[in-house]
Formats: structure tokens, sequence, C-alpha cells
């Protein structure tokens, strides 16, 4: 192991921290931060995303013909990290690249590939993905969307919900049934769709954060058969292996640490009551841990396969303390956040915090779903320094 | 950073516990002593000086680790204590001979008095002719029967020091809390009378939190964090074990999610105490600060242990509480070893000032 820094990571961060100093990207920033003053709840970060996607900063792992650096995916973390401490929001530059991309990345054909992925690191597309619908949450194998042939090609139809920055999105991973078979995981296809395309209809659905929900209805939407990932009705395996990639836990990490840093910034030693300085200590010890795990399972990728039980405990323990930080901080700061003199940027961060906080233990996996997966594993990790190894024999 | 496990550390790990496993665990720690010593256990993590490997306290804590897998005696981590004290001591320097006699697996040394005085309120020492008399009885792990104490006492000027005593130096008081079970390692009271200062072998600083120079007592709570990780990782393997063959109700109890979902977070917690143990070992081997992360590895793993403990003696059912079923021992084991550097609540204590002055200064030279 090693929890130093390598010389590379350093460099990528203060390269990082410059280009945010740039007129275009630092003017896209203030645009930002002037847009949410403002009240505006989810203002369009996709400028700020191109004036940082001309530095080859957005999708850095990515091979250079993408349009990334070909860095490690420990070194592109290591950027993200550097971006999201500078100001970015990343939620849309999740969806796009850390997930949407690095699924095409790894199971898309080269043409796909080709067509999707520069344009994808240049913030020239955006990507969502589209996977829940009305009656399936969870059990997702059990999604009734379908693609039924069409020629050449295929129609999609059905309703997919609860997706994030859809509205602001050019296509979607969609995941539908081709087909049935012995049982519910068979039949199941995975396309990738023109969100521009006729037969889809976009809407939103109000929910407490500050990213509203979209609903994405369509209607016989017709797609070619080059929009199609990996094979016909084998798509659940290629959807196991793209969930483990969305739950390194990275960016509740961040989050958690946001959020416990402007907890922090209203406080003081010498105000600090004993039962509050042993939260203090043992919330900062938590969040220190969430970026541990998230790194811990970055480490593993582009080694084969993320382990789907080392990811499950990621994301489990990072959104869980994000969660559980941004409720602790309503509790410290009172009414308002005004019982100790917070900064209004810092209450704003924390209250929307607040609110955001819910829905990190459903997305991605519910909390319930993760502790299935690191049940139903086994528990065993004899491949680790501290795993299990095979029991105390006494 | 990349936290892909260490290979080296690894086949430690590996050796070391293929090692204890075939010793018989018995209430002295003789048996887990000699095991140690036959693999040169106790030289891997000291110093060249002492006769050691120099492998650094990342490997201090594999070992530590893989003791607790099994609750076995801790007779590893107070010796260590003293060999960091006299890392770099000439060989006639006071202790050294005890240091050497750790290094080569000769000497067992179980460590005292740091809980009162490195975050209690220890009432300070008196001095007297020939060092000093403690104020107050001290209580030991009781898992070796001529083993030296390694005791930290506060001085009138407020300094903490660390002292070694050899068994002719202290008597026990008290038996065994825990004589049913008959094999437990378990707290004892020892009255040590007078301190010699020839005894006084390094020293812990003063302040609140303590300035800890030589970060004696950071690396000590890295290695006790490591034993209670392997305490909590080996009873939980125990219950899953369990729960994975005992049926109840036409199933198997671990496919009950009341059941698995404890079981799954505990193994969340420990491996978030994993990274953070690792961490601060990582961290003290690479010549960084780290006595935050050493005080938080400590009173995170203290906690998380003590609840995977209790989760898992849970799910043995009634078995769990008897001789019989191997997890009583960890139930036993776990308390004394909690609390043996200072309760977790004052470890989050000391951590929240480390941290407050942290986040303000870097705030107050972002602003500069
Ligand atoms: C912020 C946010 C962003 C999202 N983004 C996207 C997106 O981009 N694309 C997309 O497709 N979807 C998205 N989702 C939807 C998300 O994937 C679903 O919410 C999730 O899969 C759970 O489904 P559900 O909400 O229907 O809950 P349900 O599956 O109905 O579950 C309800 C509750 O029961 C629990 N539960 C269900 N089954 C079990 C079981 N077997 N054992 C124990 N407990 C169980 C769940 O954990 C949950 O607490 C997002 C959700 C949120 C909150």
């Amino acid at each position: 192991m090693n929890f130093g820094e390598s010389d590379a990571e350093r460099g990528l961060r203060a390269e990082v921290r410059e280009v945010l100093r740039t007129p275009p990207v630092r003017g896209a920033l203030d645009d930002l931060a002037r847009a949410m003053a403002a009240g505006e709840r989810e203002p369009d970060v996709r400028p700020l995303y191109r004036a940082i996607a001309a530095h080859r900063l957005f999708a850095a792992s990515w091979p250079e013909e993408y349009g990334g650096r070909g860095v490690s995916h420990l070194e592109a973390a290591a950027v993200i990290e550097e971006l999201v401490r500078g100001g970015m929001p990343d939620m849309l530059q999740v969806l796009s690249v850390q997930i949407v991309g690095l699924f095409l990345l790894e199971a898309g054909s080269p043409a796909q590939r080709a067509r999707y992925l520069p344009a994808l690191a240049s913030g020239e597309l955006f990507a969502t993905v589209l996977y829940t619908e009305p009656e399936v949450g969870s059990d997702l194998a059990s999604l009734r969307a379908t693609a039924v042939r069409d020629g050449d090609g295929y129609r999609l139809s059905g309703t997919k919900v609860f997706g994030l920055k859809s509205g602001m999105s050019d296509i979607g991973l969609c995941a539908v049934r081709t087909g049935t078979g012995v049982t519910k995981y068979e039949g199941i296809s995975l396309f990738l769709v023109d969100l521009h395309a006729d037969g889809v209809t976009r809407g939103t659905i109000a929910s407490l954060a500050d990213e509203q929900y979209d609903r994405v209805e369509l209607d016989g939407v017709r797609v070619g058969a080059d929009a199609l990932l990996g094979a016909e009705g084998e798509g659940w395996s290629l959807l196991t292996r793209c969930l483990a990639i969305e739950r390194t836990g990275l960016d509740y990490s961040l989050k958690a640490a946001r959020w416990y840093d402007a907890t922090l910034s209203g406080l003081a030693a010498d105000t600090a009551d004993d039962a509050l300085l042993e939260e203090v200590g043992r919330y900062g010890a938590a969040v220190d841990a969430a970026r541990l795990l998230a790194w811990n399972s970055i480490s593993q990728l582009g080694r084969g396969p993320l382990d789907p039980t080392s990811a499950a405990i990621a994301k489990y323990h990072t959104s869980e303390t994000a969660q559980q930080v941004a409720y602790w901080a309503a509790l410290v700061h009172g009414h308002g956040y005004g019982l100790r003199g917070l900064a209004p940027d810092k209450a704003a961060v924390l209250e929307a915090g607040y609110r955001e906080g819910p829905g990190l233990t459903l997305s991605a996996g519910t909390s319930e779903m993760m502790l299935e997966l690191v049940a139903s594993s086994g528990f065993d990790r004899p491949d680790v320094i501290g795993g299990a190894g095979d029991g105390p024999q006494i | 950073m990349d936290l892909r496990s260490d290979p080296v550390l690894e086949r430690i790990a590996g050796t070391v516990r293929d090692g204890l496993g075939a010793a018989g665990a018995g209430p002295d720690g003789s048996a887990t002593l000699a095991a140690l010593a036959d693999l040169d256990g106790f030289a891997f993590a000291a110093s060249m000086e002492l006769g050691g490997f120099d492998l650094g306290l990342s490997c201090g804590v594999t070992i530590a680790v893989e003791l607790g897998r099994r609750a076995l005696p801790d007779v590893y981590t107070g010796g260590m204590l003293v060999a960091d004290a006299l890392a770099e001591a000439a060989d006639d320097a006071p202790g050294a001979d005890v240091a050497a006699a750790v290094v080569a697996g000769k000497q067992v040394v179980v460590a005292a008095g740091l809980d009162r005085a490195t975050v209690g309120d220890a009432a300070p020492a008196e001095p007297s002719p020939g060092g000093w008399r403690l104020p107050e009885v001290l209580t030991v792990d009781d898992v070796y029967p001529d083993a030296a104490v390694c005791t930290a006492f506060r001085t009138g000027d407020g300094e903490v020091l660390l002292a070694v005593l050899p068994a002719t130096l202290w008597r026990p008081l008290a038996r065994p809390a825990f004589p049913w079970s008959g094999h437990a390692p378990s707290p004892a009271a020892v009255a040590p009378g007078e301190i010699p200062s020839g005894q006084v072998i390094g020293s812990l600083g003063a302040g609140r939190p303590l300035t800890d120079p030589a970060g004696l007592l950071a690396r000590h709570r890295v290695r006790q964090a490591g034993y209670l990780l392997g305490l909590g990782l080996g009873a939980h393997a125990l219950a899953v074990a369990h729960a994975a063959g005992r049926r109840q109700f036409d199933r198997y109890v671990l496919d009950n999610q009341a059941v698995a979902f404890p079981l799954a977070k505990a193994k969340i917690d420990l491996e978030a105490a994993r990274l953070l143990v690792h961490r601060a070992a990582w961290l003290a081997d690479a010549g960084g600060p780290f006595a935050r992360e050493a005080a938080e590895a400590l009173a995170w793993t203290a906690e998380v242990t003590l609840r995977t403990v209790r989760t898992s003696v849970q799910v043995h059912g009634a078995r769990g509480l008897t001789v019989a079923a191997p997890v009583h021992r960890f139930f036993e084991v776990v308390r004394p070893a909690a609390t043996r550097l200072g309760p977790p609540g004052a470890l989050w204590r000391e951590s929240a000032l480390r941290r407050l002055a942290e986040y303000h200064t870097a705030v107050a030279e972002r602003q500069s």
C-alpha cells in the first residue's frame, strides 16, 4: 500500500489548480456561483465543463486518441478530487465520463468508442443513465422497457424515471428487455439512445435535492444495430460490471469531505464541549475512511474488473458517511444554521447537503443492496492483509 | 495513493498466521511467545541496532493483527514499545538488556498506566531518593508469568515518562477477572512500588495532547489498533462461519437479513479500520506526522471491534457464551484491549483538537 502521492498525482493536482485560475474556467465558475446565489438550483454546468475539457482534464484516464491523457485511474481520480475541491459540481461529469464513458471504454465496440468517447471527453456530448422504471428499482433485472427488432435496427419503448441530468444530456445508456429466458437475468440488452431522437419525451420530477429527477418516455424510438452494447440479450453481466464502476465512492467521499469542512468552519476548540469534540473526531475519521475506501476501489480499476464487494463496501460507507455528516451539521449548527455564526455560503452548502443526503444512500444501489452484496459474497477476502483469511483456528 | 496490498506484508502475515496457527493458546501466553519467537517475529519490526530487521511499523501492525485474529494473548505490543524507545540505544543504556531480550523473543513486556497518563488525569508520581513513587496501583494484562511491565507515569512538571520494570520490581495484587474460562488473558492490579530512575527509557512529552516527541505513544497506539483489528476480524469470521452452518426455520441463519446485515456492516467498518490502521503505520514509516491518524485508528478500531464482537456473540446464540465456542474468548479479550490506551472518547477529543487546529491553520494560510 502507498498512502502517499505519486509525483504524477502531485503534478496533475498542481496543473488542475493552475487551470482553475485560467480566465475561461474562472469565468465559468463565477457564472455558476452567481446563478446559484440567485437561487437557481440546477445551473447549466456545460460551459464550465467545456472550459476544463479543453485542457484534456475531463477524462484524463482515457487514451489520447479518445481525448484523454492516458494517465492511470488513480491519477485521474486525483484530477477529479482537485476539480471538485476547486468548485466543480461533478454530477454530469460522473454520469458522462465516470459511468457511461468508462463503460463504453470497457465494453463498447471500436466504432462506438471512436464515435462517442472523444465527444464525451471534450464536453461536446453528455450522457445519462436510464435504468430505473416506475415499477422497477432495486430489482433491476425485472425491467419492462423493451427493444424490438425493426429491420436492421430496433425500436425502444418504455418509461425510465429518477435519472439525473437527462435534460442536459445527449445520449442515454438504456437497459431494456429484448427477449425472455429461463431467468429474468436473460434477455436484457443495453443500448445507447440519442435523447434528441423522435419518440423521446423528457420531463422533470421535482425532488427535495437541488438536482431534479428526470422522466424519459421512449415511444418506439428507432435506433440502429450499432446502438447495441455487447451482445443482444446478454446485458446483465455487462450491467453488473458497470454498476460496480458507479460505486467507487469517489463522488460521495468528496461530498462527505466538503460538508465536514463546512461544518468545521463554524466551530472553535475553545467553545466546543466534550460531546461535540468527540463527534468532530469520530466524523472526521469516518470522512477520512470514506476517502480511503474510495481510493481502495479505484486502486483496483484498470487491473481487471472491479471487485463488486469492494465497490459495495466503498459505496455503502462513503454515502452513509456523507449523509450522516449532513444531518450532524444540521444539529450542530442549529436552527437556520445560525447557532454558531456559520458564514452564509457554508450554511448554503450544508442546507443543500441536508436535502441531497437522502438520495445518496439510494442512488447507484441502495445501502440495503450494498449490504446484500457484501453478505452474499460470503464476507471472505483472503487476498488482502486483514482480510478474513481462513478464520481463526483456536 | 495506491492501496493495493503489499505483497511483502502479505507474505509476512501468512507466515505469522501459519506459525501462530500451530501454537496452542495458553492462559499465560507461553505458547504464543514461543511460536512468534520461532519465526523471529519479534525481530521483524525492531531496529537493526537491537538486532531487528527494521521492517517498520506496517510490519509490526501486521503481526499484531495476526495475534488478535486468534484472540491470542498480546505478548507483542508492550515489547515493541520498549524496542521503539530504545531503538538507537547503546548496549549499556538503561533497559537495553530488556529491549534486546524482547527482540530475541525471550522477554514479554506488558504495557501499563498508558490510559491514565496519556489521556486521563493521573496524579503525578512523587519524587523519591532513587526515582519516583507511583501514587496508585497499575492495571496490566496478565499474559505471561515473568513479564516485565512498561509503565507510563506523569511527573510533577507534567512530563510523561516511560519506565521498564523487570518482574522483580513489581508484584500482582489481584486474581484474573475471568477465572471461569481458565484461559483468557485478564487484567490484574500490580503494585510497582518504587520506579528507580535507572529504569526510565523514554519520554512521551507533556501537554494535552501529549507532544510525544519520538512518536512512541502514536506508534504504540497503531500497534494496539492492529491487535484490535485482528480481534474484530477473528470474531467476525467465527460468526460468519457459525451462521453459515447453523439452520433454523429450515434455512441457514445467515440467510436472514437481520443476521447478515449487521455482519455486513461490521465487515465494512472493519475494512475502514484496516485502511485507517495501515495509513497511520504507513505515515509513520514514511516519516510524516501521524499523531492524529494514530489516535483515530485506535479509537475507530476499538469502537468497531467492540460492536463486532458483540454482534458476533449474538449471532452464535447461547453457544457464544460458553467455553465451547471460541468467540467467547474475543468477548473477554476485547474489553481490556479496547481501553488499555485510554477510552475511545478521550482519543476522539484529542483528534478533534488536532483537526480543528489543522483546519483553521489551513484556512488562515489560504487567506494570507
Ligand atoms: C439521487 C438519485 C439519483 C438517481 N439516479 C439514477 C440514474 O441516473 N439512473 C437511474 O436509472 N436511476 C437513478 N436513480 C434511481 C435508483 O437507482 C433507485 O432509486 C434505486 O435503484 C432503488 O429503487 P427504488 O427507489 O425504486 O426503491 P425500491 O427498490 O422500491 O426499494 C425501496 C426500499 O426497499 C429496500 N429494498 C428493496 N429490496 C430490498 C431487499 N431485497 N432487501 C432489503 N431491502 C430492500 C430498498 O433498499 C429501499 O430502501 C437515482 C436515485 C436517486 C435517489
